[in-house]
């Protein structure tokens, strides 16, 4: 018994890597593609005053996203998916909240349970074998007196292998 | 004779018992990271993160005056009473949906002479509702309280308040002054 208990954890972690590392690593054996970010929780704080009177967030370091579909000729897509921000019974809807990929510019997270397609391999021809890399950064622009707490949305990035 | 973990032969006893007892224990700390680890990955098909972000409290809070004047006296049907309509709104707004209050707490009215009148004669209304009588020199009364959190009161709210002091005929001739406080208490 006692031998197979470390045989059992090994099986967890081949194929269960993401609970290993506490959610932010998944892997597809089928295909060895890899997905990871970092850090698991992106926390924008405290606002600073906004340009038109309300509160601002920004993200001051980046979620870094880093993954890999290395089979020539498949397709990968990469998605966000995620709720609206809640706290307590107030909610705040996630479109509201902003995202860009590194030097590129803000846009709209979609509605709740939308799908973000976040980069997808048609946008990287001939790329197949190198490991993509993303920094995404958030911001969020609300007026002075939504209802206080702290907000928070439960994000999962998704890889599609294909 | 063979020797089981389970049948010890005597003397052996207490060493085997201790032994078998610390493999169970490990054994069983095995199969609970075992069972949490495979409790935990059902789920886990792809990466995922928190987003999150604070709105801080906010509360605003004040009168539209700082000093009132109820004037002279009025009569109807025997009574004298002194009245104001509407002579101060309070202005409030907050964020906070939880644990806030609102309190009224008087002095009661003096003159230079030092003669009083309790302040729990006077009475106030807020809005349209009824009157309700101050509460005694030293006490506060709630006025309202988170429970009456709403939207309106999100956005920013006034509420009109008026006063009726109504004479019970032991009063002493004089200017009469008190001050009336409304205090908020947040969490």
């Amino acid at each position: 018994m006692r031998k197979k208990v470390p045989v059992l954890l090994g099986l967890v972690v081949i194929f269960f890597p993401g609970l290993v590392f506490g959610g932010l690593i998944d892997y597809y054996p089928e295909y060895d593609a890899w997905l990871a970010l970092f850090p698991g929780e992106v926390d924008l704080g405290l606002p600073a005053p906004g340009s038109s009177g309300g509160d601002y967030w920004e993200t001051r370091t980046p979620l870094i996203i880093t993954f890999q579909c290395p089979q020539p000729g498949r397709n990968w897509q990469l998605s966000l998916n995620g709720n609206d921000f809640a706290a307590g019974n107030h909610i705040i809807k996630r479109q509201r909240m902003e995202w860009r990929n590194w030097t590129g510019s803000y846009q709209s997270m979609k509605p709740a349970r939308q799908e973000l397609i976040l980069a997808r391999s048609r946008d990287f021809p001939g790329n197949e074998w190198i490991l993509h890399l993303l920094f995404l950064y958030f911001r969020l622009q609300l007026d002075q007196w939504e209802p206080a707490g702290e907000y928070a949305s439960e994000m999962r990035v998704t890889l599609f292998c294909w | 004779m063979k020797e089981s973990r389970f049948c010890p032969q005597a003397g052996a006893y207490a060493y085997i018992s201790a032994d078998a007892s610390a493999q169970a224990r490990r054994r069983a700390w095995a199969w609970l990271a075992a069972f949490l680890v495979l409790f935990c990955s059902s789920s886990v098909f792809a990466a995922e993160f928190t987003l999150k972000f604070t709105v801080p409290p906010r509360a605003e809070f004040y009168l539209s005056t700082d000093y009132v004047d109820l004037g002279l006296p009025q009569t109807a049907g025997g009574r004298t009473y002194f009245r104001g309509d509407n002579v101060v709104t309070l202005s409030f707004r907050t964020n906070i949906a939880s644990q806030w209050e609102i309190h009224i707490s008087g002095t009661d009215f003096r003159n230079t002479a030092g003669t009083l009148i309790p302040i729990n004669r006077l009475r106030w209304q807020m809005g349209n509702s009824d009157y309700r009588s101050m509460p005694s020199d030293g006490e506060s009364l709630l006025v309202m309280d988170w429970h009456n959190f709403t939207d309106e009161i999100l956005a920013g709210q006034q509420f009109p308040i008026s006063y009726l002091l109504e004479l019970a005929g032991d009063e002493y001739e004089g200017d009469y002054i008190s001050t009336i406080t409304y205090s908020l208490f947040l969490p």
